[in-house]
């Protein structure tokens, strides 16, 4: 349409709905060049409800615009902080056999988290079993990796946001370590992982998943060379380190701690492997009850944090950050802190995945967001409030932090197999 | 003693007409900063006088205006030199009011003016951004056209975008 005879149009109108004439006159490349310079995907969902003709200018484009920013989100700057809109942090305690609790809380970026939402209807009730039957094994990303609890070789991923869930084949049995793990073209594996060491040498039994082939497959592995032998009470003064929960890295290996050192299982390498902690880890005194050691992601890198009781009221908190050559550990928090009271009482639920300078804290019936450089702490919310004898069947069985990228990641499909997705 | 150096060309004038006759007097440095003057340079060559009877004349001078900035601060090897562009980009849109900000854009789209469309689509895009819908209904004087219940069909089916 030529200017010209838009301007006539537009001086017909008065000023305040020009506006309105232009964005109907305007070429859809134009308003397309708008949308692609919204932040993230979902800002252009929400345009689309806006009228009808926005509506079918994004809809006739959704799968480009999804590209894009789905090609954008994978680019370097991945982890910069505008990629994510959000995460959530997730607590799930479960009392016996009844419903399981959980405490849920987000952070939209910029406002900052929201205060805990407890409930006992899971949000994952789109699932296609019981919610007391549900088990959260793993996250990556947005999405969760869970197992039913009557058959835990029946394992389902799912993304909460999107309610698409993708059943997977019965597993050939069920292991200790369980992870998620995607690569950059997208191939999935859920990894389970046992290690048993023998007198000659370490035993890794790995049964893992591929999205590409759709089917479970058993691995053994043997590595030369016999683990030191822990006595009984190498726990009781360096503590339970065991980590079950696999975590994640952009480079795509996932990782347990275990002992004095970091499984590895990565799509490139052949077998599983391993790096030592860092030399002055675990070498805290007093390490006694409220000591706690976690492996976890910050911005798509392995973090290792350690924290233990220090002299009578205090703690000491350490973070290293693995190195870009997976070699070295670099400390990057190192603090003595001391408290009034309770210092027993607190311990480490998880890395803020965004913020390397923020973690998740339970400080006796808190839940707190603590900043480590500022030394602030930011009440989230509580435990929920049961009688004493309700709080020895209440187990915290596990905290998953879930970050969302600017488009909720999509699930794979599952080959020849008719997916419900 | 040697000849002096020839360097300096001599910069060609183009007149450019708008639809409401007002004639602006331009080197063509400049006015080929905008896609479809090149383009007319190039093919029709000799003719000195680009007649566009699409633009008025009002925001093809500002149009011309932003050609100009850019084309001599493109001559200048100084190194500031994103950085003063980028200053004075943010100071011409930043008081546009809507109308004249879509009249230029649709100028410079018409004109294929790429720099520019990118800045006055980045323009309309932050007026966008972390708006509510019904703050940009209100920003833009969009009527919502749906049908009852069509919008709540879109809202459900992308439920994760509206939490």
């Amino acid at each position: 349409m030529a200017l010209s005879q838009i301007d006539e149009k537009l001086e017909i109108f008065p000023a305040e709905i020009a506006a309105s004439k232009f964005l109907s006159f305007v070429g859809d490349d134009v308003l397309l060049d708008i949308f692609y310079r919204l932040p993230h995907y979902r800002a252009v969902i929400q345009c689309s409800i806006v009228c009808k003709r926005w509506f079918s200018v994004i809809n006739s484009n959704s799968d480009e615009f999804f590209q894009y920013h789905n090609h954008k989100g994978s680019s370097s700057d991945q982890y910069s902080s505008t990629y994510f809109p959000s995460c959530t942090l997730l607590l799930y305690l479960t009392k016996n056999n009844d419903q399981p609790l959980y405490l849920k809380c987000l952070d939209t970026s910029n406002v900052g988290f929201s205060t805990i939402t407890t409930s006992t209807t899971t949000f994952l009730d789109f699932l296609p079993w019981p919610d007391h039957d549900v088990a959260i094994r793993a996250s990556l990303d947005d999405l969760f990796l869970v197992s039913r609890k009557c058959n835990p070789r029946l394992f389902c991923i799912c993304n909460p946001l999107t309610k698409k869930w993708i059943a997977l084949p019965e597993a050939p049995r069920d292991r200790l370590r369980r992870g998620l793990l995607r690569d950059y073209r997208r191939r999935y594996r859920v990894v389970l992982l046992d290690v048993r060491p023998n007198e000659f040498n370490v035993v890794y039994y790995a049964t893992v998943f591929r999205s590409e082939t759709g089917q479970w497959s058993e691995l053994t592995y043997y590595h030369g060379g016999r683990e030191p032998v822990y006595p009984v009470s190498h726990k009781i003064f360096h503590g339970h380190v065991d980590q079950f929960q696999g975590v994640c890295t952009s480079d795509g290996s996932l990782h347990w701690l275990r002992r004095h050192k970091v499984l590895i299982f990565n799509l490139c390498k052949a077998r599983p492997h391993w790096i030592t902690l860092p030399e002055n880890f675990g070498r805290g005194m007093m390490r006694v009850a409220g000591e706690s050691a976690r492996l976890g992601v910050v911005r798509g890198r392995l973090r290792l944090l350690e924290m233990y009781k220090w002299g009578l009221f205090g703690f000491a908190l350490k973070v290293w950050e693995l190195s870009d050559d997976n070699e070295d550990w670099i400390l990057v928090h190192d603090r003595v802190k001391w408290v009034a009271t309770m210092a027993n009482m607190m311990h480490v639920l998880a890395f803020h995945p965004d913020n390397g300078d923020e973690i998740f804290l339970a400080r006796k019936f808190d839940i707190c967001l603590y900043n480590i450089r500022e030394d602030t702490y930011k009440k989230l919310g509580e435990y929920p409030k049961v009688s004493d004898e309700g709080m020895i069947s209440m187990f915290l069985t596990g905290f998953f932090t879930l970050v969302h990228p600017l488009c909720p990641t999509s699930l794979f499909e599952l080959p020849s197999i008719q997916s419900q997705i | 003693m040697s000849s002096s150096s020839t360097t300096t060309t001599t910069t060609r004038l183009l007149m450019l007409k708008a639809s409401d006759g007002v004639t602006f007097e331009v080197e063509e440095a400049v006015a080929t900063k905008l896609g479809a003057i090149n383009n007319m340079v190039e093919e029709e060559g000799s003719e000195d006088l680009i007649c566009l009877p699409n633009v008025n004349g009002k925001f093809l001078g500002m149009v011309l205006e932003w050609c100009k900035k850019h084309a001599n601060n493109n001559t200048n090897s100084d190194k500031g030199n994103d950085e003063v562009n980028k200053w004075w980009d943010k100071e011409f849109v930043m008081d546009l009011d809507q109308n004249t900000l879509y009249h230029l854009l649709m100028a410079a789209d018409y004109l294929s003016g790429t720099e520019l469309v990118d800045l006055l689509t980045e323009k309309v895009a932050s007026m966008i951004r972390g708006k509510k819908v019904e703050e940009i209904r209100e920003t833009f004087k969009i009527k919502s056209d749906f049908l009852p219940g069509q919008e709540e069909e879109i809202r459900k089916k992308n439920s994760w975008a509206f939490e």
